[in-house]
């Protein structure tokens, strides 16, 4: 009777474990810190958005950060600091510096965060998978892009301007660029400016290479700011019908100068997929899921004859309520 | 009762709590089956229905929507109507388009797609348009009455990509010479707002296609446009109105009343299955929990109502299987029909086996007293000729007054010994019985032993078996006294027994040659050789016939000293 009664007892609790159990559910939020180089370009804002998309669908806490400007890693380190601080359980991390976050991004992997990398890695094996563009291959996209609308007798001449020299993805894209070009027996390529990632600067590095170099008649831009760069320097130095300008990214105002020409060919990215899939992949991570070390999302090449068809139209112009 | 090693046996109440939870353990699967599959389809049900209605009150709103966007192109038709320049159409145009948050611009287009004016919410018009996604030539010109675009790009403006349907009419006569289409680009605000409050479960939604399959609005159109997401257009575009079931997706489908778009609504049944299966897994647990509370209850109650009865019972069979004699079965209050019964049966079994003993063992003591009867009733025949024969000597001696004497004892010990048949006499008769017999003995062993009695006078009318005492007289007669030696002695005593007041001890004890253990103990197992009167045994056996086994003789002997035996009998006044 003592040990039925025992049971019983045991049972009883048991019952009333179970049922509480049922009542409360599990609702801790993750919480993913997203850093990226700036906040202030429409790449970024469509990141962001396919971040906060990811984030409501994954029911995470996420905030997105990055410094003022594209060269400021120290600042983007600091973020990462604070991130980890604050106790976020992800980073999901666009590196400005290849090897200067490296220190930051092992001590916050030892602090038991999670790292993905997107758009731009870093030099660290605590990275757990990298989502964005294959940088290298969008070069060579870019590069079969500058020399597509040449015939073959023609002299092609290439200036290149591009940004923050420690950034893995402008490297990336640069090195695709000039290998294939090194393919290419009647192209060459005249020049390279660095600029910071800004309009103006890029706009000077522009003029002063295309003035300098008069025979310049393919000129590339590897980021959005770039590209703007160009863009305006074409138009100030009225030269849009002269040179073959190659960008990246979109926004507005380049897409302008793709239809007025400008610019003529855009290699755009998918942002939105990336800044999702960062975050899906930092909430799995956090969750105990493995994934590839690569994740590359898709890119286009786009002009302005095939800039309005149904899918690129999807692809170039965010949709906005 | 034990079971053989090795002969498993199972107790009735392990069956019982075996059989009660296998049965409830298979209750409770039948029924949580039973009830999941209910569930599930009833879930599934309701999740077509939901999306079902989700999907028509959508389709209400949506065309809703339309009517209103007619109604505003039938009004700026009338504006336009009442214009006589395009530049004061224009400025009034612009007006509209600020007032009306949801129209993006306004256009009249001539017959080719050429602007004669445009106002809208934007900024600058471009000088040099490029491409203008607002005109489809092709279906401007097939279309009667209202027309309507798939959802674009909108191009005609500096800087401004915004996505917008278009909606245009034509003009029954052309307007400013050329004007022969009027178009308003609607921005998706109106309808968005609508389409993102519509939930459908917990992650479903609704979306607007047109009649060729394309997305006008989806909730998630950047994750859908960035390639993240995608809904399996083709299967929807083929299927007519109603609930499709894809995989683990449930759409319903509602085209609007005037045929141009459809609204989908999406339901995920993966996401119900998930939720399903925890409620499921909870109610099991429940379940079992309660039934395992419920069986521990029904066991505590059954242990008690029926175990304890049978156990008790059982208890009671083995202290009947022990000890039959004076058993009485506890219990009796059971509570259960069947265990009554049984323990019914078993104290009337009790009760028949206890009456069975008695009887056997009445009758048996009647067998004994019987025999005894008969024994009593025989004369030793040498004694009775010994005593005829010395009663004959003495009267031929002349010695006429012992004869009479010896003949009046001889008369006395017979009629004591008949007593009528009683068994009982008083002690007094049984002394006089005694001493009859020695008087007859003292003449025939002459001046070889005396004897002596010490009677306390209290006892005398109480009750003793007769013909007790004459055996032990005769056996120190015999066996006892050493003639040869000296004159012996035997000493006759009725007093009360020191240690209990209602016992009587009589005495017979001798001063000749005594007995080892081995005879005193042979003495009271053995039966009379010669078969004839009644030995020491006889009168053992008879007083633990009458009075019980506390009662009999008890022989105290040492050699060379003398024999003391001791009857002992309850002390029974004569009534």
């Amino acid at each position: 009777m003592m040990k039925l009664k025992r049971i019983f007892a045991f049972l009883s609790a048991l019952f009333i474990a179970v049922t509480l159990c049922s009542c409360k559910k599990d609702d801790s939020k993750k919480q993913v810190s997203v850093i990226v180089k700036a906040v202030d370009s429409d790449f970024w804002n469509r990141v962001k958005s396919g971040t906060y998309s990811a984030a409501t669908e994954y029911n995470v806490d996420a905030d997105f950060v990055g410094p003022q400007n594209e060269e400021d890693y120290e600042e983007q380190n600091r973020l990462i600091e604070n991130a980890v601080k604050n106790g976020a359980q992800a980073i999901v991390l666009s590196a400005i510096d290849y090897e200067k976050s490296a220190e930051t991004v092992n001590n916050a992997a030892r602090a038991g965060v999670k790292i993905v990398a997107i758009d731009s890695e870093v030099n660290s094996q605590n990275v757990s998978t990298f989502i964005g563009t294959d940088n290298y291959e969008a070069g060579i996209s870019a590069a079969k892009a500058a020399v597509g609308g040449f015939s073959k007798e023609s002299n092609i001449c290439i200036g290149l301007i591009n940004y923050y020299e420690n950034t893995a993805n402008g490297r990336l894209r640069e090195q695709g660029f000039r290998d294939y070009i090194e393919s290419v027996d009647n192209a060459v390529i005249i020049d390279t400016a660095t600029a910071n990632s800004n309009t103006e600067s890029a706009e000077m590095s522009a003029v002063q290479l295309l003035t300098e170099h008069p025979q310049v008649n393919v000129i590339v831009g590897f980021n959005e700011w770039m590209t703007l760069g160009i863009g305006n320097a074409v138009k100030t130095l009225g030269i849009s019908d002269k040179v073959y300008a190659v960008g990246f990214d979109t926004n507005k105002i380049s897409l302008g100068m793709l239809e007025t020409g400008e610019i003529d060919t855009l290699i755009v990215q998918n942002p939105f997929a990336i800044g999702y899939m960062g975050l899906k992949c930092a909430a799995g991570l956090i969750s105990g899921e493995n994934y590839q070390t690569e994740q590359y999302t898709a890119v286009t090449a786009v002009t302005k004859s095939n800039m309005f068809d149904k899918e690129i139209q999807k692809l170039l112009f965010t949709f906005e309520e | 009762m034990k079971f053989k090693k090795g002969q498993r046996s199972i107790s009735l109440s392990a069956i019982t709590v075996l059989s009660v939870t296998l049965a409830a353990i298979t209750a409770v699967s039948v029924c949580v089956s039973i009830f999941a599959g209910v569930y599930s389809r009833s879930l599934l049900r309701d999740a077509r229905v939901s999306s079902l209605q989700a999907a028509e009150q959508t389709a209400t709103a949506v065309d809703n929507y339309l009517d209103s966007m007619k109604e505003k192109l039938s009004l700026i038709y009338g504006i336009v109507l009442k214009t006589e320049t395009p530049v004061e159409l224009e400025e009034k145009l612009s007006a509209v388009t600020y007032v009306q948050n949801d129209i993006f611009s306004i256009t009249l287009y001539g017959e080719n797609g050429e602007i004669i004016a445009c106002a809208g919410s934007g900024g600058e018009l471009k000088n040099n348009i490029s491409a203008d996604e607002s005109f489809d030539k092709e279906l401007y010109e097939k279309t009667d009455g209202f027309i309507l675009t798939s959802s674009h790009v909108q191009t005609l403006f500096k800087n401004e990509y915004p996505w917008v349907v278009t909606i245009a009419v034509k003009t029954e006569k052309p307007i400013f010479d050329k004007g022969v289409y009027i178009a308003i680009d609607f921005k998706f605000s109106e309808i968005a707002k609508y389409i993102n409050s519509v939930g459908v479960g917990r992650q479903g939604y609704c979306f607007i296609t047109d009649k060729k399959g394309d997305i006008v609005y989806h909730p998630q159109q950047q994750m859908l446009f960035s390639g993240i997401k995608s809904e399996n257009l083709e299967l929807l575009t083929a299927k007519p109105d109603g609930v499709i079931n894809d995989s683990d997706v449930i759409y319903a489908l509602k085209t609007t009343e005037n045929g141009e778009w459809r609204t989908a609504a999406v339901t995920y049944t993966g996401e119900l299955k998930t939720e399903r299966q925890t409620q499921i897994i909870i109610s099991v647990a429940l379940t079992f929990l309660i039934c395992a509370l419920i069986l521990l209850i029904v066991l505590i109650v059954y242990s008690n109502i029926v175990n304890k009865p049978v156990k008790s019972l059982i208890k009671d069979m083995k202290r009947f299987e022990k000890e039959a004699d004076g058993f009485v079965l506890n219990g009796g209050s059971e509570a259960v029909t069947e265990l009554r019964v049984i323990s019914d049966s078993f104290r009337h079994m009790t009760v028949k086996i206890s009456e069975l003993m008695e009887k056997v063992r009445h009758e048996e003591t009647e067998l004994r007293k019987t025999e005894l009867k008969a024994l009593q009733a025989q004369i030793n025949p040498h004694f009775l000729y010994n005593t005829l024969d010395s009663i004959q000597w003495m009267c031929e001696q002349g010695r006429t007054d012992d004869a009479a004497k010896m003949v009046s004892s001889l008369a006395r010990l017979f009629r004591i010994s008949i007593s009528r048949g009683k068994e009982l006499i008083t002690i007094k008769d049984e002394m006089r019985h005694a001493e009859s017999y020695l008087i007859i003995q003292s003449y025939r062993y002459k001046d070889q032993f005396t004897y002596s009695f010490e009677i306390d006078p209290t006892l005398e009318n109480c009750l003793c078996n007769k013909i007790t005492v004459q055996p032990l007289i005769e056996n120190a007669i015999y066996h006892g006294l050493n003639r040869t030696v000296d004159e012996g002695e035997i000493k006759i005593s009725v007093k009360k027994a020191p240690d209990d007041e209602n016992d009587i001890l009589i005495t017979v004890s001798d001063n000749g040659i005594g007995m080892t253990e081995e005879q005193c103990n042979a003495i009271l197992k053995k039966e009379r050789s010669d078969s004839s009167g009644i030995g020491v045994k006889n009168v053992n056996d008879r007083l633990k016939i009458y009075f019980g086994d506390k009662y009999g003789l008890n022989i105290e002997s040492e050699l060379d000293v003398g024999t003391t035996v001791t009857v002992r009998i309850p002390k029974k006044e004569n009534e």
